[in-house]
């Protein structure tokens, strides 16, 4: 199945910041209750040759949260496997905040996810992936992540993974770890790689802005812990999350 | 003992090119572990740093507690001692591939502006060692006392080829049973007419005969660029 | 450098590549373990099989995407920057890039020895990325897009492999047996980048470990390796 979900978050004249375009286009759907979006239905899919693509703008001034209802369980693969396609666009003085609940790529996926966020210039954004590796007692199937993180149109930081490369789950690749968490940041004021040290979790700094955390942890509770170890989420992010981070040294914000 | 300008009788080390753009005199500081060569380089710094400016480099293992030591000591400001990892080869790094050498050195003039002095101490290893021509202009090689006396008389190039062989701890002598005269005369077999000093660290001015030669080398240095 | 040579171009491109691959070639990288000081630290590298295993995932990930550049940079068909700037892309590890960078100035060092005047630099002056610099070396050398990238990933499996067997003690027998062993993979990897023709085409194949050890390795007290 085929589908392609285009939301845009705009604020209208009066201040209000209303949902714009499709959202909903089976299996997606989307709800947006004024500051978070949350991604409903996602439990149904990916399968089979599932090819999904979901593109977000947050207009100017829009300050959003993404979230959604349930982890994304990516099933059994068919022949050219399933995709997703997520493509953010944060514009001018906007944020976005994009925590989607996990996804789980079980033994018999054959899964590729794109990931592709462009943040304005003075935008900010805040976008986690966490990604467990086979349910509990399996391994994962063929998974394959690409992110693409801009800056007002130009390439960041590119990078991706493959979990079919010989060797991926050994000593170079993940040491058999169960999550992988990444968290990109850009245009935010987020805490620099403060804490004890964590041989897990490193911060990459790219040569063009913004900032990286990744972090390999037996579960996804774990790697969000030590993502926000290393890279908090600003309280101004989201005014509804409580205040993680909050106990990091105030005077030490980075914008990265 | 001070001699006139030394002749090389073995054979004649190619002296780096004084570079056109000035650069530091680089003196290379070699010799097995336990030797001193350290204390040496806090003693020649406490002696020379009125009159030069000096830059350190160690290629020995260098930790955050050395460097706090070196501060705390006050032998030179912080920015000038620079630490190089050479990947468990201290003497492919002074040897063989000296990029990473040349690197902190230039990095350190870059940084500190220009330098009359570098030293530069070797890992700590054995009597092979040697410095490349390509990465100093002088070397002296630090053996000491307690090592035992038969020493110079294994030779090799750091005993027998380095510019100034220097013999430490004289003053443990008499506690280890090691004959000077023996050390000497082995010395000078080894060597022919190229210099040794023997000296003792116990107070920081035992290093002045080092310095000395080191201030001896640094004029010729100077006056071969002017020629 | 004698430019002249009766031998035919495939041949002196053969010795080139011999010259560049060569352990003994001074371009700083003995000093670096390329993350592998961490993954001893850590435990994870610890024998002759679990070195085959890093050393494989490297090759097919960040590897590859270095061959990919050097290919690229020895094409001569392309601004060396729009290469480095694709490859530092792809590159978010700032531990990473510090150290390539550092061997891209001693590559650039060396070119400026050999081939005065034609060494490779950015516009901004920077040292390239090591792999950039590499691939214009490579070139000046009389080498190609297919040797630069078969140089740089036989580099790497020794690189990696050399500071494990220091670090560990490991047989030298056991890890010639490894890089015999990836003799196939480091073949395949060099060709599986030569269709590509744009910097945009650089492939961005990297894992969590293979960005962590480099990062990691900062953090180790006393630190052996440059990187």
């Amino acid at each position: 199945m085929h589908a392609e979900l285009a939301i845009e978050l705009h604020r209208t004249g009066d201040g209000v910041v209303v949902a714009r375009g499709d959202l909903a286009r089976t299996p997606y759907w989307c709800r947006w209750d004024g500051t978070t979006l949350w991604i409903v239905g996602s439990a149904a899919t990916p399968v089979g040759e599932d090819d999904i693509a979901l593109d977000l703008a947050v207009g100017e001034g829009v300050h959003a949260v993404v979230r959604s209802v349930a982890a994304t369980l990516v099933y059994a693969g068919r022949g050219a496997g399933t995709r997703l396609t997520t493509r953010l666009q944060v514009g001018s003085g906007a944020s976005l905040l994009w925590q989607p609940e996990p996804v789980i790529v079980t033994a018999r996926a054959r899964h590729r996810s794109v990931l592709v966020a462009d943040v304005a210039v003075d935008g900010s954004l805040l976008a986690d992936e966490v990604v467990v590796l086979g349910r509990s007692e399996e391994a994962a199937g063929a998974f394959a992540s690409e992110t693409d993180l801009r800056a007002a149109g130009a390439s960041v930081c590119l990078t991706a993974f493959d979990t079919t490369v010989p060797g991926w789950s050994g000593p170079g690749g993940t040491d058999g770890a169960k999550v992988i968490g990444t968290r990109l940041a850009l245009g935010t004021v987020a805490d620099g790689a403060g804490g004890p040290p964590d041989p897990h979790t490193a911060v990459l700094r790219p040569e063009g802005g913004g900032a990286i955390a990744t972090t390999l942890a037996p579960d996804p509770d774990r790697a969000r812990a030590q993502l926000d170890a290393k890279l908090a989420v600003p309280p101004s992010a989201d005014r509804r999350l409580p205040t993680a981070g909050s106990d990091a040294d105030p005077a030490l914000p980075v914008l990265v | 003992m001070h001699g006139p300008h030394h002749t090389h009788h073995n054979e004649a080390t190619a002296r780096r090119p004084k570079p056109a753009h000035g650069g530091a005199f680089r003196v290379g500081i070699g010799g097995p572990v336990g030797t001193g060569k350290t204390a040496l380089v806090a003693a020649l710094c406490g002696l020379l740093a009125d009159d030069l400016r000096i830059g350190v480099v160690t290629n020995d293992i260098y930790t955050t507690e050395d460097a706090d030591t070196l501060r705390r000591r006050g032998v030179l400001p912080a920015e000038r001692i620079g630490a190089v990892q050479t990947g468990c080869c201290p003497h492919t790094a002074i040897r063989d591939d000296i990029t990473a050498n040349l690197d902190a050195i230039e990095d350190m003039e870059a940084r500190e502006g220009p330098l009359d002095l570098v030293l530069l101490e070797s890992g700590g290893d054995n009597l092979t060692l040697t410095f490349s021509t390509g990465l100093i202009d002088v070397q002296l090689f630090v053996l000491d006392v307690a090592g035992g006396d038969k020493v110079p008389r294994k030779g090799g190039p750091g005993v027998t080829r380095s510019d100034l062989l220097v013999i430490n701890k004289t003053d443990l002598a008499p506690l280890v049973g090691a004959d000077l005269d023996v050390m000497a005369r082995d010395s000078a077999i080894q060597r022919g007419d190229l210099p040794v000093r023997f000296i003792s660290l116990v107070e920081p001015s035992g290093a002045e005969p080092v310095a000395a030669w080191i201030l001896h080398e640094l004029a010729h240095w100077r006056a071969e660029a002017v020629a | 450098m004698a430019a002249t040579s009766t031998a035919s171009a495939e041949a002196v491109a053969v010795s080139s590549l011999l010259l560049l691959a060569d352990g003994r070639f001074p371009d700083g990288s003995h000093a670096h373990s390329f993350g592998m000081e961490a993954a001893v630290a850590m435990g994870r590298v610890r024998d002759a099989a679990s070195l085959h295993e890093y050393l494989a995932v490297r090759l097919w990930t960040t590897t590859r995407t270095d061959a990919a550049a050097a290919a690229l940079a020895a094409s001569g068909d392309h601004p060396l920057e729009d290469v480095d700037a694709a490859l530092v892309v792809r590159q978010p590890s700032e531990a990473t890039r510090t150290a390539s960078r550092a061997l891209g100035r001693s590559l650039v060092r060396t070119a400026a020895r050999l081939w005065p005047g034609r060494e490779p630099r950015l516009p901004d002056g920077r040292p390239p990325l090591q792999p950039v610099a590499f691939g214009a070396v490579a070139a000046l050398a009389g080498a190609g897009p297919r040797e630069a990238a078969l140089c740089t990933a036989h580099a790497a499996a020794a690189s990696l492999s050399s500071a494990a067997l220091r670090l560990l003690g490991l047989d030298p027998f056991a890890v010639a047996a490894v890089l015999a062993d990836l003799r196939g993979p480091v073949a395949e990897v060099a060709e599986s980048v030569q269709h590509l023709t744009a910097p945009a085409d650089l492939p961005a194949a990297s894992t969590p470990l293979a960005e962590l050890d480099p990062e990691l390795q900062r953090t180790i007290e006393p630190r052996l390796f440059g990187s």
